[in-house]
């Protein structure tokens, strides 16, 4: 941090900007600690909130901090449904959703989940390095979501595509998200179509196809509204939890020792690692009326930023806040959000992200990370690591490892 | 302590003490009662705290504010005695409430 008066670097916020958010952490214990709501000149001005308590109820107060102006700096051109709706109408779409994604419902895609993981880790286990973004983690989420969405698998790749577009080309290139945003509605809307006169399939797009919100159908914009943003929820942010993951487990062989020996139950390390990530470091709300928040007045129409990435790493409510501590409990983050919009999608990211770390511990667990290696951000409201370089021992492909694990299964009545 | 009644949808009932003040869905997660969902944390916003009250209890509980009206709209069975148990907090007047739970609760 710069010896700058604290309200000169609130004023020059932005979370857009590379330089700011590579390594966002000491500028938020600014905030907390001097300026604890402020306000950012960039993309028009907003108040900026950085503490844990303040940060849960700009979530929490639906009636004074609306969604339904965008959640987005800048703002996204499309709305996206129910994200951008306050409750009782966001309710009703997430009744809908919900019932997909419950822990009962996200565990059925298990087997599933570990087949992709196999199959890609598969394509490089022989040669000794990887780089575990572009190789295992960022390829395999679409072939997961997608799917469970409804998209086919040939339009997978195009897909993945204009969603990375769209999720980081606001603060550059409006024009070609507005362009991105068209093709994939256009995409959209033809899946739909083709669904609405096909026989009914149980994925997410069958659950809207079939279900009634206010006695009548949902619309064809409804729900493409909707599958809009759980792909933008399912993509980005569950892989900068992996990446960040297996960054810390490099770094931290003790850790990945306790985790391999059982010694730390994995229930615990996931919401470690989902807090110390923070993969939305935050979002925004839109104030309904005048109100004050530490001390500060807002007048209605003003944008609000809730910081979660700060307010997980307030030393209030989290002790040694800045460590990844992976046996922390209780641990009330907020990286899944909090109140009406808590993320849809989080049993869904918990199975993924155990499925994930187990497998490259069990299969090539001795990986390591170059000492001098500096991880770098794609930044925005989503915040993941760009690129993570490993070496480990080449290993073998997962014919054998199958093998194995049947015989163990056979042998212990359970899964490694 | 204030003795709160849970009856899941499959009759099983639970007998718990609730502490005042807390709400009786957060009593509810304290004493893991499977059907109390609670996703948005009791800010009365998710509508998967729905339990039905006992009638001789109805009456005596604060009125229901704008917000879980309009919440309570959204649930699949609303009728007499529907409630968000985030928003009925535990006092000596509630000793031995009776509250159950909807079958679309799982």
């Amino acid at each position: 941090m710069s010896a700058e008066p604290i309200e000169e670097t609130m004023r020059a916020f932005d979370h857009t900007a590379p330089a700011q958010m590579n390594d966002p952490y000491a500028m938020y214990e600014a905030f907390r600690t001097r300026c604890p709501v402020g306000r950012s000149g960039q993309h028009g001005g907003f108040f900026v909130v950085s503490r844990y308590e303040s940060v849960k109820k700009v979530f929490e107060d639906y009636s004074t901090f609306s969604s339904t102006q965008g959640v987005g700096i800048p703002p996204h051109p499309y709305q996206m449904f129910p994200i951008d709706l306050d409750p009782p109408l966001q309710t009703k779409f997430r009744r809908v959703l919900n019932r997909r994604f419950t822990p009962e419902a996200v565990a059925t895609k298990r087997d599933e989940i570990q087949r992709v993981i196999d199959a890609l880790i598969d394509d490089f286990i022989e040669t000794g390095s990887a780089d575990l973004a572009a190789q295992l983690v960022r390829p395999l989420l679409p072939r997961i979501v997608l799917p469970l969405l409804g998209v086919p698998s040939e339009a997978r790749q195009q897909m993945s595509e204009w969603i990375e577009y769209m999720t980081r080309g606001r603060a550059t290139d409006m024009p070609g998200v507005i362009k991105a945003g068209e093709d994939i509605t256009m995409f959209l809307g033809g899946l739909v179509a083709r669904r609405r006169s096909a026989p009914p399939v149980d994925d997410v797009l069958g659950a809207m196809l079939e279900a009634q919100i206010d006695g009548r159908p949902f619309s064809d914009d409804e729900i493409l509204r909707t599958l809009l943003i759980i792909l933008f929820g399912g993509l980005d942010t569950t892989s900068a939890v992996m990446l960040e993951s297996l960054l810390h487990l490099a770094r931290h062989p003790q850790d990945k020792e306790r985790l391999k020996s059982g010694a730390t139950p994995w229930s615990l390390a996931i919401e470690e690692l989902v807090r110390y990530t923070s993969p939305i470091q935050g979002l925004r709300r839109t104030v309904t009326q005048d109100t004050r928040i530490e001390g500060q007045d807002l007048k209605a129409g003003d944008w609000v930023f809730g910081l979660h990435g700060s307010a997980n790493r307030d030393e209030a409510v989290f002790e040694r806040a800045a460590q990844c501590v992976l046996e922390r409990q209780p641990n009330p983050h907020v990286a899944f959000g909090s109140g009406a919009h808590i993320c849809l999608g989080r049993n869904l990211a918990r199975l993924e992200i155990e499925i994930l770390l187990k497998t490259v511990l069990e299969r090539f667990g001795d990986y390591e990370v170059a000492a001098d290696f500096a991880p770098e951000y794609l930044v925005g409201e989503a915040r993941g690591m760009k690129s993570l370089p490993v070496r480990f021992v080449p290993a073998q492909r997962s014919a054998w490892l199958d093998a194995k694990r049947r015989f163990t299964a056979e042998d212990t009545s359970s899964r490694p | 302590m204030v003795k709160v009644t849970f009856i899941e949808h499959s009759g099983t009932q639970h007998t718990v003490e609730a502490k005042p003040g807390d709400s009786l869905m957060q009593t509810a997660q304290n004493h893991s009662i499977p059907g109390i969902d609670a996703d948005c944390g009791g800010a009365c916003a998710c509508a998967t705290c729905h339990v039905f009250v006992a009638d001789e209890w109805i009456a005596r509980l604060p009125p229901v504010s704008g917000n879980e009206d309009a919440m309570l709209d959204v649930v699949e069975e609303r009728r007499r005695g529907s409630r968000l148990s985030c928003q009925l907090h535990a006092d000596a007047s509630l000793d031995g409430i009776v509250v159950s739970l909807p079958a679309s609760q799982r």
